[in-house]
C-alpha cells in the first residue's frame, strides 16, 4: 500500500538574522527525520516547544519545503512547487488558535472558504459544506457568527472547514492548547469520529499525553530529532525515559509505575483506570 | 487581612437582550496566607468573581470588604486596592509592551508612585522570583520563548509587591514542562512569601496538587468550598455538573465500589499510592 | 463597554430583506440617502416614515436593537438640532432671553435630526441584513467593470470581510489589555491631553503585536485552505437575482420616482 506520508532524512534549517536582516547563524528545526504514516492511521506527535512538531506539520501541508531530504504525500513530492494545491487539498491542516483561523463571520461561510478556492461548482460546495458541518456535529451552527462559539465549536468549525476540501488526510496541530477540558474532549472525539467512519488519516500533534493514548502510532520529538516511537502502550511503558525528557505522563500510567516500583506486580504501560482497576482486582 | 464577599451578584448588559447573570450571591471570606483554587465550566463565573477581588468589575448588588474596608466606599483607593491584590489575567504575556523586560516589570511599580531606583530594585527582586534569567533582562519581550514571555509578565504583577496574588489560568497554552515549573514556582512563592494565592484552573489534577482549598463554581454560585478531600469526595454531585474529580480519586471510588476498603479520599497521586500500598501489602 | 456597539452589526433572522441580493439592497440604500436629501416637504417625509417602518417590519429586526446603536450619537444630534434651533433666522416664534427660536428654525431642526435618523437607521438595516460577505461580494460585483481599469477589486473586498470578520475580536481585546494594565496600576482618566496620550502606549502596543500576530496566522490558515486569489474561485453563494429582486428593483425605482414628482408637484 502506497504510503500516506513518508519523510526521508527531512531537514528543515532556520537562518537567524540580526537587526540589519544580516544571517546570524543556522538552527535547525527538524534534523534528518524519517517518518511513515499508511493511508487510515491516526498518529500523534508529541514534544515540548521548540521540539520542531508543528516544523513537521507545516511540511506534509506544503506551508514549509524542506532544506535537505524528501517529504513525499499520498505519491506527491512537497519540494515541486506545482504540487503544492494538490497537496494541500490532501492534507488539511488545522491550527493552534481557533479565532485566527475563521476567515468569514457566518460559520457556513467559512466551511465553504476551501471548496471556492479550489473552483468547486456552486451546489456541490453546499453538499461538502453540508456534509462536513454534520460530520462534526455543527450542522444546527450553520448561520451562527463564529464569534458566539465556544472555543471547542470553533474548532469543530476549523476541522469542518477543511473536511469539506474532502482531504486524505487532517494534520492537527495543537489543536486544544487554548481550549477548557471540555473543549479538549470535543475536539479529540471528533478526531477519532473522522478517523474511525470516514477512513481519515489524522496527524495530530499536541503536548497532551492524555490524548495520544487512542492513537495508533507514537512519536515522540526532541530538538528536531524523533527520540521516541511506538504504540502507546510502548511509550507509556518507557516511564523513566518520558520523565527524563520532562514529558508528563497521565496520573494513571504514572501511578501504576509507582506501584510497581514499590514492589507490587503490575505491567508496564497501563494507560486507562479501568486496565488498572482490573489489575488490582486480580491482586486482591 | 482578608478579602470578605457579602452577597455579591453582578450582571452583564443590565436591561438589554444580552443580560446574563455572572455572580449570585456569592459570599466568601478569604483569609491571608491562603494557596485557593479556583474551579468551574468556562462561562461558571470564575472570571467574573476575580475580577472583583481588585475592583476591576462593580458588583451590580452587595458588598466586599478588603481588610475590613468597604472598597465601594467613595474614599476608597481602587487604585491602591489593585496593587494590593495583584492579578495575572489568562495569558498576559500579551500585555508586555515596553522596550525591554526590565523597563516592563519596572511599569506597575512606577505606577504605584515609587522612584526609578526604587522600581528597580522591585523589578530585580520581582524578576529573581520568578527565576528569570538575568541575561535576558534587556531582551525585547516580544523575543522571548512563551515560557519566558509569561514569566517575565507575572513578574510585571509581582514587582507591585501584592499581599494577594490572583492567577487566571497561569498555565494555559503553556507545555507540560512550562506548566510543572510555574506551578512548582508559584507554590514555593506561597511557602516562602506566605502570600494570599489564588488560582484559576480546569485542571483538577494540579489544583488538587497544589491548593489547600478549593472553591467550586457553577453557574455563578459557589458551588462547594473546602478542602481539595471534602471537595472531591462529591464525586456525583460534580460529576452532575460535568465537572471531573482527579484520575486518582475515580479510580479509589471505583475500588472501593467493588468492595476493596479503601479510606478517606485521595486527591492527590502520593496518597493514593500510599493508601494502595496499605491495602494490599 | 465596547461590546454594546451594535450599529450595523448582522442580525441573523429570515426575512424577505435578508434574502435579497446584496445589490438590490445596496442600490436601495443608494436610491434612500439620494430621496433623504431631495426630500424636504412634510407630505413627503411622511411617506418616507411609512417605507422605513414597511421595511424595518419586514426585517424582522427587532426595533430595540436598531435603536441601541442609535444612542451613541443622540449628543450628536442635539448640538446639531440646537444650532439649527437657534441660530437659523426668520420668524421668530419664541424668544428666551437672547435666544430666539424661528419657524424656519424649527423646521430646519426637525429636518435635519429625522434625516439624520433615518439615514443611520435605513443604512444600518442593510448591513443588519447582509453579512459581511454577502456585502463584499455585493460591491465586489457592482464594481468588477472598475477591475478592468487595473483597480484589485477582488482583494479589496476580500480584505473589507476579513476586517470585518476581526474588528469585534480586536474591540474585545482591547478591552482586556485595558484590563490588565489597569490592574498594573495604569491610569487612563486623570491628567492632561499628553499624559493621557502616553498612557495609551500600553494598550496600543499589545494591541498592534496581537494584530499584526494574527494577521500572519490568518495569512497561513488561508493558505493550507488552498487560497491563491480570485483566479478560479468559484462562489458558495454566487450573486444571481431572483423574482423577488427585480420586484424590489421596481418598487425602489417607483419609490424614488414618487418622492421626485411629490417635491415637483408641491
Amino acid at each position: 500500500m502506497r504510503s500516506m506520508i513518508n519523510a526521508k532524512q527531512l531537514t528543515h534549517e532556520f537562518f537567524r538574522r540580526d537587526e540589519e536582516g544580516n544571517v546570524e547563524g543556522i538552527s535547525v528545526a527538524l534534523d534528518h527525520v524519517d517518518l511513515d504514516v499508511e493511508p487510515g492511521q491516526f498518529i500523534a506527535i508529541l514534544g515540548h516547544n521548540g521540539s520542531g512538531k508543528s516544523t513537521l506539520a507545516k511540511h506534509i501541508n506544503a506551508l514549509l519545503t524542506p532544506s535537505e531530504g524528501t517529504l513525499i504525500v499520498d505519491g506527491k513530492d512537497v519540494s515541486d512547487p506545482a504540487n503544492t494545491l494538490d497537496i494541500r487539498e490532501t492534507a488539511g491542516m488545522v491550527f493552534q488558535n481557533p479565532d485566527n483561523q475563521i476567515i468569514a463571520t457566518v460559520v457556513e461561510e467559512d466551511v465553504g472558504f476551501g471548496p471556492e478556492n479550489l473552483g468547486v461548482p456552486t451546489d456541490e460546495i453546499w453538499q461538502r459544506v453540508e456534509a462536513a458541518l454534520r460530520g462534526v456535529g455543527m450542522w444546527e451552527y450553520r448561520s451562527h457568527s463564529p464569534n458566539r462559539l465556544s472555543g471547542g465549536q470553533k474548532q469543530r468549525v476549523a476541522i469542518a472547514g477543511v473536511m469539506a476540501m474532502e482531504p486524505k488526510c487532517i494534520i492537527l496541530d495543537e489543536p486544544t492548547a487554548m481550549l477548557d477540558p471540555d473543549g479538549r474532549a470535543e475536539v479529540i472525539r471528533v478526531a477519532h469520529e473522522l478517523n474511525e467512519k470516514k477512513g481519515i488519516t489524522v496527524i495530530l500533534i499536541t503536548h497532551y499525553m492524555e490524548e495520544v493514548v487512542g492513537a495508533d502510532y507514537v512519536y515522540v520529538m526532541e530538538k528536531g530529532h524523533i527520540i521516541m516511537d511506538g504504540t502507546p502502550t510502548e511509550i507509556f511503558s518507557r516511564v523513566d525515559e518520558l520523565i527524563a525528557h520532562r514529558l508528563t505522563v497521565p496520573q494513571i500510567t504514572l501511578l501504576a509505575h509507582k506501584l510497581k516500583m514499590a514492589g507490587m506486580d503490575i505491567p508496564d504501560g497501563i494507560l486507562t483506570r479501568e486496565e488498572l482497576i482490573r489489575v488490582l482486582c486480580r491482586l486482591s | 487581612m482578608s478579602i470578605i464577599l457579602d452577597h455579591v451578584t453582578y450582571t452583564y448588559s443590565v436591561g438589554t437582550a444580552y443580560e446574563v447573570r455572572a455572580l449570585d450571591d456569592v459570599s466568601l471570606k478569604l483569609d491571608d496566607g491562603e494557596f485557593i483554587g479556583i474551579i468551574g465550566h468556562t462561562g461558571s463565573g470564575k472570571s467574573t468573581l476575580i475580577q472583583h477581588f481588585n475592583g476591576l468589575l462593580k458588583a451590580t448588588s452587595g458588598a466586599i470588604y478588603y481588610n475590613g474596608q468597604d472598597i465601594y466606599d467613595r474614599d476608597f483607593d481602587l487604585k491602591g486596592l489593585r496593587t494590593q491584590v495583584g492579578m495575572v489575567f489568562q495569558y498576559p504575556e500579551h500585555q508586555l509592551f515596553e522596550t525591554t523586560v526590565f523597563e516592563d516589570v519596572k511599569y506597575g511599580p512606577k505606577n504605584q508612585g515609587l522612584t526609578d531606583k526604587e522600581a528597580t530594585n522591585r523589578a530585580f527582586d520581582a524578576l529573581s522570583a520568578v527565576n528569570f534569567p538575568d541575561e535576558y533582562f534587556d531582551q525585547s519581550p516580544f523575543e522571548l520563548s512563551g515560557g519566558q514571555k509569561r514569566r517575565a509578565a507575572i513578574a510585571g504583577v509581582l514587582a507591585m509587591e501584592p499581599a494577594v496574588l490572583v492567577l487566571d489560568e497561569p498555565t494555559a497554552g503553556l507545555d507540560p514542562k512550562g506548566q510543572r515549573d510555574l506551578l512548582t514556582l508559584i507554590k514555593r512563592m506561597h511557602k516562602e512569601t506566605n502570600r494570599t494565592i489564588i488560582l484559576v484552573s480546569h485542571s483538577m489534577e494540579d489544583v488538587a496538587e497544589y491548593v489547600d482549598r478549593i472553591i467550586v463554581m457553577d453557574e455563578g454560585r459557589v458551588f462547594l468550598d473546602g478542602t481539595p478531600e471534602e471537595v472531591f469526595s462529591h464525586v456525583k454531585e460534580l460529576e452532575e455538573r460535568g465537572l471531573a474529580v482527579p484520575q486518582v480519586t475515580y479510580l479509589m471510588e471505583e475500588l472501593r465500589a467493588r468492595g476493596i476498603p479503601v479510606e478517606g479520599h485521595a486527591t492527590t497521586l502520593e496518597s493514593a499510592k500510599e493508601e494502595i500500598l496499605r491495602l494490599f501489602n | 463597554m465596547f461590546r454594546e456597539i451594535t450599529l450595523g452589526q448582522y442580525y441573523p433572522a429570515d426575512s424577505i430583506l435578508h434574502r435579497l441580493d446584496p445589490r438590490v439592497k445596496l442600490f436601495g440604500t443608494l436610491i434612500y440617502i439620494i430621496v433623504l436629501f431631495v426630500a424636504s416637504e412634510p407630505i413627503s417625509f411622511g411617506v418616507i416614515t411609512a417605507a422605513l417602518i414597511c421595511i424595518i417590519v419586514i426585517s424582522k429586526v427587532p426595533f430595540s436593537y436598531m435603536t441601541k446603536g442609535l444612542s451613541g450619537i443622540v449628543m450628536l444630534l442635539v448640538i446639531a438640532g440646537v444650532f439649527n434651533l437657534f441660530l437659523t433666522p426668520g420668524i421668530p416664534i419664541f424668544k428666551l432671553g437672547p435666544l430666539t427660536i424661528s419657524d424656519i428654525g424649527l423646521k430646519n431642526a426637525a429636518i435635519m435630526v429625522i434625516r439624520m435618523v433615518y439615514l443611520i437607521v435605513g443604512t444600518s438595516l442593510m448591513t443588519l441584513t447582509t453579512t459581511p460577505n454577502q456585502l463584499t461580494d455585493g460591491l465586489e460585483r457592482s464594481m468588477r467593470p472598475m477591475s478592468k481599469i487595473g483597480l484589485p477589486v477582488h482583494e479589496i473586498a476580500m480584505m473589507m470581510s476579513i476586517a470585518l470578520r476581526f474588528i469585534p475580536i480586536l474591540v474585545e481585546e482591547t478591552d482586556k489589555i485595558m484590563k490588565a494594565q489597569m490592574a498594573r496600576g495604569a491610569d487612563f482618566e486623570t491628567g492632561g491631553i499628553i499624559k493621557r496620550a502616553k498612557a495609551m502606549v500600553p494598550i496600543l502596543v499589545p494591541l498592534f503585536v496581537s494584530a499584526f500576530r494574527r494577521a500572519s496566522d490568518l495569512a497561513m490558515a488561508m493558505e493550507a485552505r488552498c487560497y491563491h486569489g480570485g483566479e478560479g474561485r468559484t462562489k458558495m453563494k454566487p450573486l444571481t437575482y431572483t423574482a423577488a429582486d427585480r420586484v424590489a428593483y421596481l418598487i425602489i425605482l417607483l419609490f424614488l420616482a414618487g418622492i421626485v414628482a411629490l417635491s415637483i408637484l408641491l
